[in-house]
This record gives structure tokens, sequence and C-alpha cells, in this order.
């Protein structure tokens, strides 16, 4: 299952003044199974990569392939559904998707639309709700009496309760306080862990080194660089060229090992693991 | 959703992109009153002239002026159907089925798609050559002889340059709420009546809801900054009419005057010759 790019090219609103050329000869493959983050400027397109990946947007020239499904550049593709259940999209602000009455019923909608039947989203529904971090009580009330943290999360499980084998999150925890961003990101890790595909854009470098397994750094419309977090984070001249300062811990640890101590880079992914590093550097025994 | 044609601000620099919003304001009233007062076979090739013209000057393509009248076919049809059934003067053209089909009724269809299409050709080239917020100004400035009878002149140039203001948004917002459903497998296009109704709810709520809050955070900032209708205010673009607006306007003025002429006095031509012979 995993998502292949060949010279993708895209361009919004062809032969008009407002043309722009988004994406650039996109060469990609995206591992199933995997923790990706996608990095970038604004307006590097991020986001337009990845609406490519359900087909929301096809490719100007190019094509996409999403395990079975291939989509080429100009062909009006068809069976649509099967690819937008198997690749799950949540945008950015996502609470703005809601519309049902009930919490119950609009994480019911996703599923319904594929045609799944009542008893079965009916059980699912109970097991996520309580994934996403709400409980049952929330079931029953509006959508748009609950704070924008809840009706987030109800966002997200209209769209696990689609069983997506590939979820898709374009800036997930913008505007999210930081425990609830936190434990959103937890979520994300614990659905990775149960095989689904992750990708992920954001702007929160601190993620990408610590819940990632794979960056692919974006600029103009064109991949910059596919490595681990850590390379890409150790990439000083990249760095410099977007504009990307390496999460806290990592620069710290740097600094560490300039004054001499050595650490293995690759394994720090957060301040434990940068504490955990520290000890084993200097013998430590706990 | 982005391919919208009609009014929308095309940004290229030409002469009638630099003319006084208040001149083009005034040449489409009076192009639009001769467009749709009675007139001959010459006043309407004056006009489809003038109108081609003007198309060719603001640099708006043919093709987008069609995308725009494209809603108006099953219109036209609907006219269509009503004339044959409805004139009954000039000659017969033919007999179908023991009913015959007058000249005029084709004649008077033909004129109405003529000026239909002018009307949105002329309109098109005002909003594509001139930006929303001038062409509020341009209506402000042409309506502020009216504040002294209480006629809030400012007020509602500040509500329309809002609303203008909003509608790219509004665009905006109505493809990523789109986006956002057909992702949960909303299709727009295909499917049964109920599902059909079930994707215009799923868009139509959440467009609500943000509207609303954003018509909310909207006034907040207003009055978080002061504002008061009524408070005098002063602007850093002025409009400044030139030269090359008031002949634009004479021109646009003289056009519209001689086919009214053709219109009123169909024969003015021939005795302006005679009279000069």
């Amino acid at each position: 299952m995993s998502v292949i790019f060949k010279a993708v090219t895209y361009t919004y609103l062809p032969k008009t003044p407002y043309e722009h050329q988004a994406l650039r000869d996109i060469n990609l493959t995206l591992d199933q199974g995997k923790f990706i983050a996608i990095i970038g400027h604004t307006g590097s397109g991020k986001s337009t990569l990845v609406q490519h990946i359900n087909a929301l947007l096809t490719p100007s020239t190019g094509e996409v392939q999403v395990d079975d499904f291939v989509i080429h550049a100009n062909d009006k593709p068809k069976g649509l559904k099967k690819l937008r259940k198997k690749a799950g999209m949540v945008f950015q602000f996502p609470e703005y998707q809601l519309f049902e009455e009930t919490v119950y019923k609009d994480i019911m909608f996703g599923p319904k639309n594929f045609k799944e039947d009542t008893k079965t989203i009916d059980e699912k529904i109970h097991s996520i709700i309580q994934l996403v971090g709400l409980d049952e009580s929330f079931l029953e009330r509006s959508p748009f009496e609950l704070s924008g943290g809840q009706k987030r999360r109800v966002a997200i499980a209209g769209i696990l309760a689609m069983e997506p084998d590939i979820l898709i999150l374009d800036e997930p925890t913008a505007g999210l306080d930081p425990r609830g961003a936190s434990e959103m990101m937890q979520l994300f890790q614990r659905l990775n862990r149960l095989g689904k595909t992750i990708i992920l854009v954001t702007h929160e470098m601190d993620y990408v080194l610590q819940y990632c397994d794979e960056a692919i750094v974006l600029k103009d419309g064109q991949v910059a660089k596919q490595a681990s977090p850590a390379e890409v984070f150790s990439d000083e001249s990249l760095l410099q060229a977007m504009s990307i300062e390496a999460p806290d811990c990592l620069r710290f640890a740097k600094k560490l090992q300039k004054a001499g101590l050595s650490l293995d880079l690759s394994l720090i992914r957060n301040t434990e693991s940068l504490a955990e590093a520290i000890l084993q550097a200097k013998g430590v025994q706990r | 959703m982005k391919q919208l044609a009609l009014g929308r601000y095309i940004p290229y620099d030409t002469i009638i992109h630099r003319l006084d919003p208040r001149a083009k304001i005034i040449g489409l009233g009076a192009l639009l009153i001769a467009i749709f007062l009675p007139m001959t076979a010459w006043g309407y090739g004056l006009l489809i002239a003038f109108t081609l013209l003007l198309l060719k000057l603001t640099k708006v393509k043919l093709v987008s002026v069609y995308r725009s009248l494209k809603p108006m076919w099953f219109m036209m049809l609907f006219l269509f159907v009503f004339n044959v059934l409805l004139v009954r003067s000039g000659e017969i053209l033919f007999t179908i089925f023991g009913y015959s089909v007058y000249q005029n009724a084709i004649i008077q269809t033909i004129s109405i798609f003529l000026r239909l299409s002018m009307m949105v050709s002329i309109t098109t080239v005002l909003t594509a050559s001139t930006k929303p917020l001038d062409l509020t100004y341009g209506l402000e400035s042409l309506f502020s002889p009216l504040k002294v009878i209480r006629f809030p002149a400012h007020e509602i140039a500040m509500t329309i340059s809002i609303a203008l203001r909003f509608i790219p948004t509004l665009l905006e917002e109505t493809e990523k709420i789109m986006k956002a459903q057909a992702s949960r497998g909303v299709d727009l296009n295909e499917g049964k009546l109920n599902e059909k109704i079930t994707a215009i709810v799923s868009l139509i709520i959440p467009l609500f809801i943000s509207s609303f809050q954003r018509s909310e955070d909207l006034a907040n900032a207003m009055e978080a900054r002061g504002y008061n209708p009524s408070g005098k205010r002063t602007r850093y673009r002025l409009l400044k009419w030139a030269n090359h607006d008031t002949g634009a306007l004479i021109i646009v003025l003289l056009i519209a005057g001689i086919t009214l002429l053709f219109g009123l006095y169909p024969n003015w031509l021939n005795e302006v010759l005679v009279w000069l012979v």
C-alpha cells in the first residue's frame, strides 16, 4: 500500500493571469506503515502534494499511484470513493467539516457514505470515540457546543471511522494548546503502530523529530530532501537554505558533542532520550 | 470554482483599466440604457462593434464571456419557444404540423440574445478592468451628492465593499469544505436525490457557521478600532478625474446617443445626408 509519485507537476489556474505552478517534477515513494512528515515553507506545495494522494487534485502531468489505483494526468478517474476510503484526509482546522446534529451522527457520516452497515458502524463508533480521547457521553451532544479541541477530536474520529489505511494530516495540531497537541500526536503514533501509514504536514520540527520515521522537505514545489528526521536536521546547509531551525534538544546535543561528549545523535528524539543519551555517555547506571 | 469568469477582476494594465471607475460606471449605465431601448439593425451593428472593441481593449477573452453566458442557454431556449408560440407578426417563415412560425419570432429571439450577450460583455468589461474596491469608491463618490437627503452613501459603499471582499474568501472556504466532505465520501455529482440533498446540507451548514463566525470577528475587529459609520474619513488613494476620462465618457455617450437616435428616428441618417446634400 505505498504511494508513488511519478514526475508529477501541478499547475493552478493554467492559462490565466493567475497561473501558478505548485508542484514541479515530483518523484516520491511513500512506504507503507511509515510515519512520514512533509515539511517546507508556506506555499512550498505541501498541501497540494498531499491532496493528490486521495485524488482531490489530479496531476497536470505525470501520475500518482496509490496501491492499485493509478491516476494519470488529465483523465477523470473513476471509483474515487474506494480511494478516498483507503486514504483518509484530515484537513487543517477539520472542525469546519462538522454539520450533523449529534457527534454520533457526524462520525457516522463518512462510513455511511461508503455504504457500510449501520450496526458495524455503531460498534466502531464506541471504540473510536475513546480512541480519540473523548468518552461516550459526547456521542449525543451537538458538535457545535464543544470546545475547539474537542471538535477537532470529533472531526478526526469521523475520518478514523472510515478505517483508512493511509491517514493524511494537514497540520492537525494548529491552534491546539501544547498538551492537546501532544496528546493528538500520541494518538497518531498509536494509529501508526496499529499499522496505518501516517502522512503528516507540519511546521512543528519537534514533532517531526520525535514521532516521524521519515521527513520529506519541499522547496518551491520540488523535493529538496527525503531522509530520516535525524539526517534532515543534521544537514546544516539545507536547514539554512530553508530557514528551518532544528529542535532544541538536537541543537543542545550538538553543542554537547562539540564540547567533547560523545553522543549518538540518531538516538535523540526528544528531551527524555537526550537525557538518556547523556547518562549513557557519562557512564551513569540507573 | 476558481474559473468563475463573470465579475472577476483581471489584473492587466490597459487603457480601460486606467480609466476612472466613475467614468466606467456612468459609461456602463449609458450603454445599458442604449442596449435595452428599441433599436434598428444599424444600432445593433454599432453597439456590437463597440462591445467587441471594448472586450479587445480590456483583453477579456470571448471564451470567458461565452462561459458566463452558459447558464442562460436554458432561458434562451425557453424564450425561443415562447416567442415561436406567441409572436404572430411578420412573414410566415415555415409551417410545421399546421403551425406557422413567423419571421418576427426568430428576429425577436435573436435580438434578446444579442442584448443579453452585450449586457454580460459590457458588465464583464467593467468588473474585469476595475478593482472591486475602486468600484465601490466610485459608487460612493457618485452617490455622495445624495448625502444631502440623508442617503447613506458611505455605509452602502462600505457594505458593498465588505461583501465584495468576502466573495473570494467564501469561495475558498466552499472549496475547502467541499474537499473535506469529498474526503468523507460525499459525491456532489453522482448519487440519488436524497444523497445529493445530504451532500448539499453537509456543505451549506459548515459554510453558514463559518460565515457567521467571520462576520462576528469582523464586527469585533472594526469596533475594536473604533469604527464609526458617520465619522469623517480620509483616504490614501483618491480618485482623480483626468482629461482622458472625460474623453472616454464623451465617446461612450456619443455611441449610446447615436444608437438611441437610430432607435427613435430610424431615418435620421438619411435625413441628415439629405440635408447635407
